[in-house]
């Protein structure tokens, strides 16, 4: 069974290419561009999480604050990416395993998922 | 001569006074007058003469209100001389103002007694126009500089070497809300700073104080009385050695609107810039897959012509990456990550990279330290990409860009040098300026925002270090920096802008 990918970011470009990138390699993708993602994390259960920092109406520090507070979605890798220059610290503060600074390269973004879905 | 000693004597000195006092006449430079006692000149000295532009002749035996078309018949004057015979009286310094038909105007002070047991009279008559005229410029100065620092928007504040404040002009009130007493009662001038900038001011005062003749300039946060902050840009001026001023000249404006457009041109840039990056990332990733696409499918120049859009895209996404950082440091909010990491490493992986996209030159390493350093590697790389750029930017004809690295006074040396268009001398203090552009023989600039150095510059400081070039027009450039072999922080951790 392929593994499964969350992509959430309020900028929809990002996320079909992303959603494009990750499918060509073989991942299930599923994706949230509005509303709290919460919900449909816990239902859809993924291997891997690449949530946005600044996504409209949501912070992305506080989807990640309690998804690692919960016993259930705890042990879902959570990758934070954000244009923001500052998103190593953002995301340590978060409690997320990993960053990536937008715009990236899609070899980068791969290796880094690899590296979090064995 | 034998027994006509003493009468020859007598004779002899009674000729040696005439001749003495004669001499006196002739040299003294006011001009006077000897009158009878009916007001007659008697004599008149060669300075009357010339003074009045007058003749003996039209002078002597005259009487003295008659002189020179009646122009001495003045009541007072009358009086005052009437008087000094009959009553032995002196009069000093009656002042008189008279237009003359020949000199003009003339404002004299009139000196007049009676000459020792005699019935002549000695009215000496000082021409103190020139004077009056000074006086009434210097007043007339004194009242415009008055004018300029007493009106100005700008305030000045005189103040000892220990922070009294011993003068205020009115416009301190205009600018802080204190009255010239609220101000001058304050036990320094800095007082109405917050605790942050009253120390880095008083700092810049101290620094200030130990050179006389110096200045320095400081902008700091002031409490208004009304109680709200207001930027202040300070002018210091060490005059305590100057016998005239023996202060410290503070000038000082608001600087509020100022400060408040700043702030919006950074939030601005600020917000501009990470909008610009979030279209980028989808059309790079678009472009990615596009390139993966096509070399799946075979299409090889369609890949090509990707990856080198891909290029493009790393480009805008740094000159992107440039406004940011400038915004940062000008918000003192560029936040550094220090780790500790071998330098000869990143120096070899950051010329790797700009080897790869610079096919005309060969970009040779000459030397290798072996030291970890405790820095912002990805930030130090930023300033080893920026200078490695730059040396091959600007040497479109030459083959080779030299690197140097050694170590000295527990410092990493680092040089990048290249055989290319130099700096012509009169620029070399602009290099590290923001938005400065070097020019090539022909005139033309190079691309870019001339953003790069200005942040190297300033990552550099920040690590302790300094940046400096050689260069030589037309011939090359060379560009150093050094940055402290530190293996840990530095105790009380790293030092943080205090914005951070």
């Amino acid at each position: 069974m392929n593994k499964k990918i969350m992509v959430t970011d309020d900028d929809t470009a990002i996320v079909d290419a992303l959603k494009q990138i990750l499918e060509s390699d073989g991942y299930e993708v599923e994706t949230s561009t509005s509303g709290n993602p919460i919900a449909r994390i816990r239902k859809y259960c993924p291997d891997l999480l690449l949530l946005d920092i600044w996504m409209s109406g949501q912070d992305g520090r506080d989807i990640c604050k309690e998804l690692k507070s919960h016993k259930e979605t705890k042990n879902i890798p959570i990758i934070m990416v954000s244009a923001n220059k500052d998103t190593k610290k953002i995301s340590e503060e978060a409690g997320a395993d990993d960053y990536i600074e937008k715009p990236f390269g899609i070899d980068q973004l791969l290796e880094m998922v690899k590296k979090y879905i064995k | 001569m034998g027994g006509k000693v003493t009468k020859d004597l007598s004779v002899d000195n009674l000729l040696n006074d005439i001749k003495y006092a004669q001499d006196i006449i002739d040299t003294v430079r006011e001009p006077f007058l000897v009158l009878d006692a009916k007001f007659r000149v008697v004599t008149a000295n060669p300075a009357f003469y010339r003074t009045f532009k007058v003749t003996k002749e039209q002078t002597e035996k005259k009487l003295v209100y008659k002189l020179g078309n009646h122009q001495w018949d003045i009541p007072e004057l009358r009086v005052l001389l009437e008087n000094i015979l009959p009553k032995k009286k002196v009069f000093n310094d009656f002042e008189v103002t008279h237009e003359f038909q020949t000199i003009g105007q003339k404002i004299m002070l009139l000196n007049a007694r009676q000459i020792d047991h005699s019935q002549l009279i000695l009215l000496a008559i000082e021409d103190i126009t020139k004077g009056k005229q000074l006086d009434k410029l210097r007043a007339s100065y004194d009242k415009r500089f008055q004018a300029l620092i007493e009106k100005s928007l700008d305030a000045v504040a005189l103040v000892t070497i220990k922070g009294k404040v011993t003068y205020a002009s009115p416009s301190t009130e205009n600018v802080i809300g204190y009255t010239v007493e609220e101000f001058q009662k304050l036990s320094n001038p800095f007082k109405l700073a917050p605790p942050d900038d009253r120390k880095y001011v008083t700092k810049i005062f101290e620094k200030l104080i130990k050179k006389p003749g110096s200045n320095e300039c400081a902008i700091y946060r002031v409490t208004h009385k009304k109680g709200h902050q207001i930027w202040i840009e300070s002018v210091m001026t060490n005059l305590l050695s100057d016998p005239d001023v023996g202060a410290i000249v503070i000038n000082y404006r608001d600087v509020s609107k100022r400060k408040e457009l700043e702030t919006q041109k950074n939030d601005f840039i600020g917000i501009a810039s990470h909008e610009l990056k979030t279209p980028v990332t989808s059309i790079k990733a678009y472009t990615q897959l596009l390139q993966r696409q096509f070399k799946l499918y075979g299409d090889k120049k369609a890949s090509e012509n990707l990856a080198n859009m891909d290029t493009q895209l790393n480009k805008l996404s740094s000159l992107i990456n440039d406004l940011l950082d400038v915004t940062k440091i000008e918000t003192g909010k560029m936040a550094f990550n220090y780790t500790l990491f071998d330098f000869d490493t990143l120096v070899a992986n950051t010329v790797g990279q700009v080897q790869i996209i610079s096919e005309n030159h060969k970009i040779i390493i000459n030397s290798k330290i072996d030291k970890h350093i405790f820095a912002d590697r990805e930030r130090i790389g930023l300033v080893l990409t920026n200078l490695l750029t730059n040396a091959v930017k600007y040497s479109p004809d030459a083959k080779k860009v030299n690197v140097h690295i050694s170590e000295k006074d527990n410092n990493v040396v680092m040089s990048v040098q290249d055989f290319g268009i130099g700096i012509p001398r009169g620029e070399l203090g602009k290099v590290f300026e923001r938005f400065f552009r070097v020019k090539g023989s022909t005139g033309d600039t190079y691309p870019g925002l001339g953003l790069g150095l200005y942040i190297s510059a300033e990552i550099i400081k920040r690590h302790s270090g300094k940046m400096w070039l050689k260069s030589k027009f037309n011939k090359g450039s060379t560009f150093y920096f050094t940055i402290p072999i530190k293996l840990k922080p530095d105790r009380g951790g790293i030092k943080m802008n205090k914005n951070e």
